[in-house]
């Protein structure tokens, strides 16, 4: 029996077996040492962008961190929208970023950055507002997915503080037709970055709805809270009557870079977040006795 | 069966001297593998540092350089961990800001080389938390 060419093919699949094996090895370190170099620049990048905003908040302007800056090849590109909104864009609209049931959305309108008590800052000649929310591609909205929303309405009237809460279900069909646009928004979306941050865009709501309050009052302040939403949905504010909003946000900007990695944060900073259980010590005329 | 044996001979030679080449560059691939895993880590400890940091409150952050202690450090060679904090450069903090430069520098010891992880951010009173 002729047995000359088993030997060969047995011999060269060994070879092929040991080949592969070796090369998957030496793959497999090439690729490790990849993915650190990869994580220690992205590292880098990360504390760089993070640099950059901790440097914005302080003053909300445009600049740059050059790499001579750190000395380790890291730097940032930071853009803020100043404070906002401005009178820049009168009457513009100010969105929140996206918010769940844990959390909720707040807005002046009073003047927050005024010495003492809150003054009056917004005063139009219709005495309401338009309040926005919901992801506009939940229409036409099912019985589990339509998001409600509780807001409470902080105002001033006779020298008293009150509360007007009420209420919005998104499956009122006339408020809720997933087609309601501002004329242009302040706002931050983590999901378009190339969004502008001083310039305004018009965005889609699932729900719109106007909001007055009796003409003698001041607005002071509103909260916003999601109810019965399983997801994080945006809520925006816009004025109307001639008026606007008081400047009370800064949104920012950063981008650290380092080597090939690019780490991009955008930052929405509201000044003044009162916390609900402050209320009634701060929205109080009286003396809080225990 | 003459011409038969002359080819096992050949590829008989040439798979050792492939297993030998493979066995020769194990090492290197050990080492390639184990530098990965100390930057990693070296990295993992730099960024937790910053992040403890930022939870401090502003006026604990004092200018001077210290030695981090962390006990994962035990797992790089010869390893030095030095935390540096200084007033921001007046090249970019032109109105003297309450802002303060972190910089931590981790090296360790590798094959008879110092092998390092530099990271560099800022942080501001009342900043990030």
């Amino acid at each position: 029996m002729n047995q000359t060419g088993q030997a060969l093919l047995i011999v060269l699949l060994a070879t092929l077996v040991a080949l592969t094996i070796g090369i998957s090895l030496a793959q497999r370190s090439i690729s490790d040492l990849s993915n650190s170099a990869k994580l220690d620049d992205a590292g880098r990048a990360l504390a760089a962008a993070e640099a950059g905003l901790e440097r914005g908040l302080i003053t909300p302007s445009n600049f740059t961190i050059d790499p001579s800056v750190f000395g380790n090849q890291s730097s940032a590109n930071v853009k803020s929208s100043g404070l906002v909104p401005s009178s820049t864009y009168p009457g513009a609209a100010l969105s929140y970023p996206p918010i769940d049931r844990s959390t909720f959305a707040q807005f002046w309108f009073a003047d927050p950055a005024s010495p003492g008590a809150p003054t009056q800052f917004y005063n139009p000649n219709n005495y309401s507002f338009n309040l926005y929310f919901a992801d506009p591609t939940l229409y036409p909205c099912g019985a589990g997915s339509c998001p409600s929303i509780a807001i409470t309405l902080i105002i001033q009237e006779s020298g008293s503080y009150k509360f007007q809460t009420s209420l919005h279900d998104s499956r009122s069909i006339s408020s809720c037709n997933g087609n309601q646009i501002p004329a242009y928004t302040y706002s931050i979306d983590a999901e378009n970055p190339a969004e502008p941050l001083s310039g305004l865009s018009a965005k889609k709501y699932l729900c719109k709805y106007t909001i007055s309050y009796p003409p003698a009052a001041i607005p002071i302040l509103l909260r916003a809270r999601l109810l019965i939403s399983n997801s994080a949905q945006p809520i925006a504010i816009e004025p109307t009557g001639g008026a606007s909003l008081p400047p009370q946000v800064t949104i920012l900007s950063s981008t650290g870079t380092a080597g090939q990695s690019e780490r991009r944060l955008r930052l929405f900073s509201q000044i003044f977040v009162e916390p609900i259980f402050f209320d009634y010590a701060i929205f109080s005329n009286g003396d809080i006795l225990k | 069966m003459r011409g038969a044996a002359i080819i096992e001979i050949v590829l008989v030679t040439s798979l050792v001297g492939l297993m030998g080449l493979l066995i020769l560059n194990w090492p290197n691939s050990f080492s390639l593998n184990q530098n990965s895993q100390y930057q990693t880590l070296a990295k993992q400890i730099a960024s937790q540092k910053i992040e403890d940091l930022r939870l401090q409150t502003y006026a604990n952050l004092a200018n001077g350089e210290t030695q981090i202690q962390d006990q994962r450090l035990q797992n790089l060679p010869s390893s030095a961990a030095t935390l540096t904090i200084s007033d921001c450069p007046p090249v970019l903090c032109t109105n003297q800001e309450n802002i303060k430069q972190i910089s931590i520098v981790i090296t360790w010891l590798e094959k008879g080389s110092t092998q390092s992880v530099a990271f560099n951010t800022l942080i501001a009173e009342g900043g990030l938390k």
